[in-house]
């Protein structure tokens, strides 16, 4: 047999040649590959610069992009034209913080460690600012939340990090330029930028020596409902403060836990809805014309074209919806709940001009945050990372696998743990509480679309293979980093508060 | 000029390999001894004792290339006999490991531990991915040479072939060892025993693959010795 081997090579020089040739050809593409790896910051002197929008609490379906009637977002539209859409785009979490951190790292909570508002992300972690940063990217960070101030880590990699919260929460005192901080900052941050950074080509839209990765988070739309004006009655008259049963004081529809606690206990007349809904909506459209500022001074400074902007929402938002079983908290709100109007998010992605892909184009494909930084390391022509869960969204629409038609969340609001599974027909919920106690919820899309059912006790083989799902899922995600709970500030404990993230004293007795 | 029959000289190296390891595991914690006898340190009897073995295969090689006809072909024993010196004084200058480390300080090696998740700790582990090319080319070229030599004698071939494979083997686990490191969680015990148990076993592939290409040159010459000229 040996002989055989070695006779069939010695009588046939020509195969013994070709397998020679083989080898010095696979030697070749290994050495390519390893320097391609080596050289990726020296293949290009400039890459795309990165923008990162996030609109917290952004229901999809609150965007003329996505068919909303009212004109809440022209200017989004307008970036539309330009931009990847995705229609079924999910987030990893409903928390911001958790949400945030993956958008940041492209890994899920359970691996980066934040899996709560009030958390940090754990410093071992790897980040894409740090990475960018290390490759002469200046970064700097427009944040309006305090889950996600330097207290959360978030600020890792960023060289100039800015905490900017809505300053006024006088309802009946709103005033647009200090709701309006945080863009005044990032378009004066630009300004500064591009002064430092003077285009080679007068003329035009060419690259610009430099490169820049900003993360612009907006806090407006988030609640309360209750934009300054002229956007609070830019699409229907509000009623004022006034008596209402179960207030000892004025019912005011801006006040959140005014509103939550009208529509939780019944007391919220019908005809309110829709003006809540109407000022919820122009927080949308003051967010939108203020967008539409940032991307006329990138054009003026001619460094649209190769800035990929990634613009999405962290998490949606319920409003008056209903559900026949009692799973999760009622609306309006967000953490915990994982209905559709909650988990699906909008997502917009403007590639650089550079990466040559075809816009404006739409996707039907499952896709969700985690799948951003791969998409950014392809945009920005950095090697894929091959330990990211995610998958780039650039070019690969036609090539996603039957596996990726299944999206993931995970985080630990109030303690509990969620995890979640969805594909196209199916969603399967499953949390665990403090002491260990499992319950979950199991939805068929197709067929009950408000998600009134919980099928659990009907098809328990689904359960069975969803739990299969999410444990396989959990047991794929080797990469994980401890998380690193802190005491958390007086600050962030009454912010969490605020923002009903946390517990009060008095909510948990 | 051979006084020993090549089984014997497998043999005893295998024993002596296992010798080394035994050491290891029973003084691997002795305050004095420990790192005289760590298998995954450098500078030490482990790695002075490769050394030594890669020394004899070159002289062994040398012995085929006195032997052989003076053919072409049979000048390869030179540059077998090259590049076994070549490994035993980087094995005992640490020279590769030093080279790893001066890359991975530049933006390169940046990229790479960036691209393969690995932290500044296990930098320098990634060597064999850097000089992967070389060594699949050098592999390759031994493999090749090794084939032609070898036609009378394919167990010696199939030899070859298994000292790649550990070799290749090694290469492996250094590369998942540099993983570990890469890790948060590297410090923690599953993970810290998970790359002493990578560490052992690399530097045993790289200990008996040693012996195998010692054993290789030694047969080699051996028969060439005793049989009738080709």
């Amino acid at each position: 047999m040996l002989r055989k081997f070695f006779n069939l090579f010695l009588e046939k020089k020509w195969l013994l040649g070709l397998i020679v040739l083989a080898g010095t050809v696979f030697v070749f593409l290994q050495a390519r590959y390893i320097l391609n790896i080596m050289s990726g910051d020296t293949l290009s002197k400039t890459r795309p610069n990165l923008i990162y929008i996030t609109l917290d609490t952004l229901r999809y379906d609150h965007l003329n992009v996505y068919g909303y009637s009212r004109e809440t977002s022209p200017n989004i539209s307008q970036l539309a034209e330009d931009s990847l859409v995705f229609e079924n785009a999910f987030t990893v979490a409903t928390n911001s913080a958790p949400s945030h951190a993956s958008m940041l790292t492209g890994l899920y909570p359970l691996q980066h460690g934040l899996v709560d508002n009030g958390m940090e992300i754990s410093p071992q972690s790897p980040i894409l600012t740090e990475y960018l940063s290390r490759k002469n990217y200046d970064t700097s960070a427009f944040i309006g939340y305090h889950a996600m101030s330097e207290e959360s880590g978030l600020n890792r990699g960023f060289a100039n990090f800015e905490y900017i919260p809505i300053a006024s929460h006088e309802h009946e005192d709103k005033d647009l330029e200090e709701d309006t901080a945080g863009f005044t900052a990032f378009l004066d941050w630009l300004d500064t930028w591009s002064q430092k950074h003077p285009a080679e080509n007068k003329k035009g839209e060419s690259s610009k020596p430099g490169n820049f990765f900003v993360w612009l988070h907006v806090q407006n739309i988030h609640e309360s409902y209750d934009p300054p004006p002229p956007y609070d009655t830019l699409f229907m008259p509000i009623p004022p403060p006034q008596k209402l049963k179960g207030f000892d004081e004025d019912f005011n529809l801006r006040c959140a836990n005014d509103l939550a606690k009208a529509w939780r206990n019944g007391l919220l007349p019908e005809s309110f809805k829709e003006p809540a809904v109407a000022l919820y909506d122009g927080e949308i459209r003051l967010v939108d014309d203020y967008l539409g500022k940032i991307f006329a001074s990138l054009k003026t400074k001619g460094l649209y074209d190769e800035t990929m902007i990634v613009l999405l929402a962290d998490h949606g938002e319920l409003h008056f919806e209903t559900y026949a079983h009692q799973f999760a908290k009622p609306g309006p709100g967000h953490t915990g709940r994982y209905y559709e109007p909650v988990i699906r998010i909008p997502l917009l992605i403007k590639p650089p001009k550079s990466a040559a892909v075809k816009t404006p184009a739409r996707s039907q494909a499952m896709v969700s945050t985690i799948d951003l930084v791969p998409t950014v390391m392809e945009a920005l022509r950095f090697p894929a990372l091959p330990w990211l869960p995610g998958k780039s969204l650039l070019q690969a629409q036609d090539k996603r696998s039957a596996g990726d038609e299944m999206v993931f969340l995970q985080e630990t609001p109030y303690e509990e743990e969620y995890r979640v599974v969805r594909d196209r027909r199916w969603k399967y919920i499953k949390q665990v509480d403090e002491q260990g106690k499992t319950s979950a919820l199991l939805l068929d899309l197709e067929n009950d679309p408000k998600e009134n059912r919980n099928l659990l006790a009907e098809q328990p083989e689904k359960v069975i293979k969803m739990e299969a799902i999410l444990k396989e899922w959990g047991d794929r995600q080797k990469l994980k980093w401890t998380s690193h709970k802190k005491g958390i500030s007086e600050e962030m404990r009454k912010e969490l508060i605020a923002g009903g993230y946390l517990r009060s004293p008095s909510e948990k007795k | 000029m051979f006084p020993i029959e090549p089984k014997k000289i497998l043999i005893g190296f295998i024993c002596a390999d296992f010798f080394i390891l035994a050491l290891y595991l029973l003084f691997a914690n002795h305050p004095l001894l420990g790192e005289r006898v760590d298998l995954g340190q450098e500078g030490n009897l482990p790695t002075w004792y490769s050394s030594f073995k890669f020394t004899l295969a070159a002289i062994a090689a040398l012995h085929c290339y006195f032997q052989g006809k003076q053919t072409p072909y049979n000048r390869g024993w030179l540059l077998v006999t090259g590049l076994m010196l070549l490994m035993s004084i980087d094995e005992t200058g640490q020279f590769h490991e030093t080279a790893t480390r001066w890359l991975m300080e530049s933006s390169g090696g940046n990229n790479l531990r960036d691209y393969f998740l690995v932290s500044k700790e296990g930098g320098a582990l990634l060597w064999t991915l850097i000089f992967s090319p070389i060594i699949l080319l050098v592999g390759g070229a031994l493999s090749v040479f090794y084939y032609l030599q070898f036609r009378a004698h394919p167990h010696l071939f199939v030899a070859g072939l298994v000292l790649v494979g550990l070799f290749a083997l090694a290469a492996g686990l250094e590369t998942m060892q540099a993983k570990i490191l890469g890790a948060e969680n590297y410090l923690d015990a599953s993970s810290w025993s998970q790359f002493k148990i990578f560490s052992t076993l690399e530097e045993m592939a790289e200990l008996l693959g040693a012996t195998l290409l010692l054993w290789i040159h030694y047969s080699f010459a051996w028969l060439k010795n005793n049989t009738s000229p080709e």
